[in-house]
C-alpha cells in the first residue's frame, strides 16, 4: 500500500491492477455463491414458488431491499466492526473485500432471482406432477434451466464489483479506483488517470466478452 | 360437410368389437370389485374475481373405468384447466374428492402425494421439456425423482426411446428435435415410471391433421400395449371422437353428459352438448351428419 516507494507509471498501474483483481476475484464469486443461495430461497418461497412462505419471503425481501438502499461508501463504514471481526483489521485490501461481499450479496440475490424466474412456470408444474420435492426442483430444474441467464447475471455482477472496488480506497484497500483518485486527481498525474481508465475499460470488455461466450454456450432454447 | 367426412374417416380406424367401457355421471358404486381409475365426487372450486364469485367447478361427478381412453370435452372457459389442476392436486378443490386408482388424493400428506404422483403420467399441451436436458435425460427425470438406480434408469430410457422409434435422438437437445419427435419424448417421459394413468392436456391443439392423427394413434397404442388408462382433456371434438371410448361433456364447471363416445355425440341430451357439437349447423345438418356416419 506504500505508494511513496515508487511513482513510476507502470509499477503503480501493476500494483493497482493486482489489488483490483484480488478484490473482484474474491468478492465476485463470494457474492455469486451467497447471492445464488439467497436467490434460490427467494424464488422458492415467493407466493407462486415451490415452497411458498409469506413470512420468510417478505423478511428476506425486506433484508435485501434495506441493505441495497445503503450507499456502498456508508456500508463500508457501518461494516467496520464486522470487518475487524472477520479479518482482524479494518484497513487494507482484505478489509475492503468484506464490505464488497456483504454489500454485493443482496444485489446478487436479486440478479439471481430475476434469472431464475425466467424459467417457465409450466415447466415447474410439469416437474411437480412427477412428484419432485422443492429441493429437487431447485437443483434439477431451476438451476440448469436458468444457467445461461445466471451466467449473464454473474457478468453484470463482476462488472459492478469493479465499480464498487473503486471505493475501497476509503479503507486503504488500494486498487485502480484508489490509484486514479490519489495520483490522477490529487497529484495531477494525467498519465496515471488515463492508464487506470484504459485498464478498467479492457477489464470490463474482457469480463463481458467471457460472460457472453459462456452464456451463449449454455443457452439451449 | 367436409368436417363430417373427415370425422367419419376417423371412425373407420376405430377398434372393432371392443366393449365400450363405462364413464358414468353418478358417484361410483362401492360394491364394484375393481375400483375406477379416476373418480371425482362433487368436485367444486370457485374463484373470486372482479365480477364476484366464479364457480370454475360446480360439483363434478365422474367415474372413469380402467383401461379405456376417456375424453373430457369442453369449450374454453368450461373449467378444463381448473379440473386438470384440481385432479392433479396442483390446486386444492374447495369441496369434493379425487380418487386415483382408489386412493383419495385429498387426504395424502405432501410426501405420500409425491410418491403417488408416479402413478399418473401427464403430457401437457406445451410439452414442457427441459431445454437443458437431452431427450434421454428428459425421459430419465421422473425416474431420478422416483429414486431409481442409474443402471435401471438407463435401461428403461433405452426401452422407451426404442418403443417410440427415436433411439437415435436420445442425445439430442429438444431444440434440435422436430415437433413430432418432441411430442414422443414428452410421451415417453410421461410413461417413464410406468404409470397406471396417462393424462393428456390438449394433446392435439396446434398440430396439423397428420401429426394429430399420429399422436392419437400413439395414444391408442399406449393404451393397448401398456394397459394404461388414458384421460384426454380437450376442446377438439374431432380428436375426441376419433380416439375416445367414452366422452364426458364439461360445461360451466359441470359434467352435463357422459357415456360411450358414439352415443354422446349421436344423441346429445343437453343443449350444452348440442351447442358444442354443432355450433354453426342446423339440426337437419346434424341428423344428415349422423346418418352419413351410420352408413359407413
Amino acid at each position: 500500500m506504500d505508494y511513496q516507494a515508487t511513482s513510476n507509471l507502470l509499477p503503480l498501474l501493476q500494483k493497482g491492477t493486482l489489488e483490483t483483481l484480488l478484490m473482484v476475484g474474491i468478492a465476485a464469486p463470494g457474492c455469486a455463491i451467497s447471492g445464488l443461495f439467497l436467490g434460490l430461497l427467494l424464488t422458492a418461497t415467493q407466493p407462486q414458488g415451490v415452497a411458498p412462505s409469506r413470512v420468510f419471503y417478505q423478511a428476506l425481501s425486506a433484508f435485501t431491499n434495506i441493505s441495497r438502499s445503503v450507499p456502498f461508501l456508508i456500508l463500508i463504514v457501518l461494516l467496520l466492526p464486522v470487518t475487524r471481526l472477520l479479518v482482524g483489521t479494518s484497513i487494507g485490501t482484505w478489509a475492503a473485500i468484506v464490505p464488497l461481499v456483504l454489500g454485493g450479496m443482496p444485489y446478487a440475490a436479486r440478479l439471481a432471482e430475476a434469472a431464475l424466474l425466467e424459467v417457465e412456470p409450466g415447466l415447474i408444474q410439469a416437474v411437480v406432477v412427477m412428484g419432485a420435492s422443492a429441493p429437487e426442483i431447485l437443483l434439477k430444474v431451476y438451476l440448469p434451466e436458468a444457467l445461461s441467464g445466471l451466467l449473464r447475471a454473474f457478468t453484470v455482477l463482476s462488472i459492478t464489483m469493479i465499480n464498487f472496488s473503486a471505493m475501497a480506497g476509503a479503507v486503504g484497500g488500494g486498487g485502480l479506483g484508489d490509484l486514479a483518485i490519489r495520483y490522477g486527481y490529487q497529484r495531477f498525474r494525467i498519465d496515471v488517470l488515463a492508464g487506470t481508465v484504459l485498464i478498467l475499460i479492457v477489464l470490463v470488455q474482457v469480463i463481458q466478452f467471457g460472460g457472453n461466450y459462456f452464456a451463449k454456450r449454455f443457452y439451449r432454447r | 360437410m367436409r368436417k363430417a367426412t373427415s370425422v367419419s374417416q376417423f371412425q373407420v380406424f376405430e377398434d372393432e368389437g371392443a366393449e365400450t367401457p363405462a364413464a358414468t355421471l353418478s358417484a361410483p358404486d362401492i360394491q364394484t370389485s375393481r375400483p375406477f381409475a379416476i373418480s371425482l365426487r362433487g368436485l367444486s372450486k370457485s374463484y373470486r374475481d372482479g365480477m364476484g364469485i366464479h364457480h370454475a367447478l360446480d360439483g363434478v361427478n365422474l367415474s372413469l373405468e380402467k383401461g379405456a381412453i376417456h375424453g373430457i370435452l369442453g369449450a374454453s372457459g368450461a373449467g378444463k384447466t381448473t379440473l386438470l389442476r384440481c385432479l392433479l392436486r396442483l390446486e386444492r378443490a374447495d369441496a369434493g374428492e379425487v380418487l386415483i386408482e382408489g386412493c383419495n388424493w385429498n387426504t395424502l400428506s405432501d410426501m405420500q402425494l409425491r410418491r403417488e404422483r408416479h402413478r399418473v403420467g401427464v403430457i401437457f399441451q406445451h410439452l414442457h421439456l427441459l431445454a437443458s436436458r437431452t431427450a434421454a435425460e428428459n425421459i430419465s427425470l421422473p425416474l431420478e425423482i422416483a429414486g431409481i438406480r442409474k443402471r435401471d434408469r438407463e435401461a428403461r430410457v433405452a426401452e422407451l426411446l426404442e418403443w417410440f422409434g427415436i433411439s437415435d435422438k436420445g442425445s439430442e437437445y429438444p431444440a434440435k428435435l422436430s415437433g413430432g419427435q418432441r411430442q414422443r419424448v414428452a410421451l415417453a417421459r410421461a410413461l417413464a415410471t410406468a404409470p397406471a394413468i396417462l393424462l393428456a392436456d390438449e394433446p392435439t391443439s396446434a398440430l396439423d391433421t397428420e401429426t394429430k392423427l399420429s399422436v392419437l394413434n400413439v395414444l391408442r397404442r399406449i393404451r393397448d400395449e401398456f394397459g394404461v388408462t388414458v384421460l384426454i382433456i380437450t376442446h377438439d371434438l374431432q380428436a375426441a371422437e376419433y380416439v375416445c371410448d367414452t366422452l364426458s361433456i364439461l360445461s360451466s364447471g359441470r359434467i352435463v353428459e357422459s357415456g360411450p363416445t358414439a352415443e354422446v355425440i349421436d344423441s346429445p341430451q343437453t343443449d350444452e352438448a348440442r351447442r358444442l357439437f354443432a355450433p354453426s349447423s342446423s339440426p337437419e345438418e346434424r341428423s344428415a351428419k349422423a346418418s352419413l356416419r351410420g352408413d359407413l
